[in-house]
């Protein structure tokens, strides 16, 4: 299991997320226009999904499906 | 894009997890507090404080159980987290690597506003405004940053300074080889009550010693993986008036020596030293 960043963090990169983090696993660049949470590397802790303001993380078993869509940009961003 | 959640939408100054774990290290006592207990007391002091500057969330496991409850303090002002737990010192964890841990004080309020950029906590809550300041010990401080602690020793050397007040703050590349203490008519004096640092194009710093109420030594690593070196000062309100960041030493067989110098400095004086 791993935590989905979704389309609500689109646009509004808060980081709140990439702070709380214990393990640093939250990337982005200044490119991209949301955050992304590494699969291999999230520990499941679920820290990061109470302070996102936008309400944007959802456990991967628990993402709305109208963002389901973001199970995959996910998993691809760490595929390229 | 999304509008943010407007009952969140005030960005706190510190983040606070607190790992509830169930099967780890939640379950232990530290100090006869477990992790619901420190959950229900960082809540309660975060509301105090100010609601709105401070979040507490929970988490399973954040890694680094220590036999005992566990929070990380994240100052997304600074950039930098604090790991408490049921130990104090440098531990190696599990994906997280060398960290430093400091011991779960037993007063959390306090321990949150030490977070905050600038904390309104009146000096009272530390034992009496009316008590003069430990100018003495400030001054041992100090000496030992500036000489190190064996003979002849590798002091802290190259810095930045970080002078601040209620509107602007000024950072000055400086060295911490050359304090010197003066007295009120500036004349150099072992027992003066200002400390004169200088600064790289041969300017001063001075700092009256008498207004320092609290030292604290913050060592951590960035999330760039390279360690970051700092000594908080802070006034009567215990606002941050002065900061002293370490450069990396223009001699790099230095920087191990003065690693070790901060961390013993830690060992002796503990994190957070109140004057």
């Amino acid at each position: 299991m791993t935590y989905i960043i979704t389309e609500p963090c689109v646009g509004v990169k808060d980081a709140a997320c990439v702070d709380v983090c214990p393990v640093d696993c939250i990337y982005t660049t200044d490119d991209d226009d949301m955050y992304f949470i590494s699969p291999d590397e999230c520990i499941d802790c679920a820290a990061c999904e109470p302070v996102c303001p936008v309400t944007a993380i959802f456990a991967e078993e628990a993402v709305p499906s109208m963002y389901e869509d973001y199970i995959k940009i996910n998993y691809d961003y760490f595929s390229k | 894009m999304s509008a943010i959640d407007p009952q969140r939408s005030a960005r706190p100054e510190v983040n606070v997890v607190v790992c509830t774990d169930e099967y780890g290290c939640g379950r232990w006592y530290h100090r006869g507090r477990n992790a619901e207990a420190v959950l229900g007391e960082l809540q309660a002091a975060a509301d105090r404080l100010d609601g709105e500057r401070v979040q507490v969330t929970t988490a399973g496991c954040i890694l680094g159980c220590t036999y005992g409850p566990r929070f990380d303090v994240a100052r997304r002002w600074s950039g930098e987290k604090t790991l408490y737990g049921s130990i104090t010192g440098e531990a190696v964890i599990t994906r997280r690597g060398r960290v430093r841990f400091a011991v779960i004080p037993d007063n959390l309020e306090q321990a949150l506003s030490d977070h905050l950029e600038e904390t309104s906590v009146p000096i009272q809550s530390l034992g009496g405004a009316s008590r003069p300041a430990d100018v003495d010990l400030l001054r041992r401080i100090l000496s030992d940053c500036s000489r190190g602690s064996a003979d002849p020793g590798v002091g802290l050397a190259e810095s930045v300074i970080m002078v601040h007040n209620a509107a602007a703050t000024v950072s000055i590349p400086a060295t911490l080889d050359n304090l010197q203490f003066v007295d009120g008519s500036g004349n150099p004096h072992p027992l003066g009550d200002i400390a004169l640092l200088t600064t790289d194009g041969d300017g001063q710093v001075a700092l009256q010693l008498s207004r320092i109420r609290q030292v604290e030594f913050l060592y951590r690593q960035l999330r760039n993986g390279l360690p970051s070196y700092s000594i908080w000062l802070r006034d009567d309100d215990l606002a941050t008036v002065y900061r002293i960041y370490l450069r990396r030493s223009e001699n790099p067989a230095n920087d191990p020596l003065r690693h070790r110098l901060f961390m013993d400095l830690i060992e002796k004086y503990g994190e957070r030293v109140t004057l």
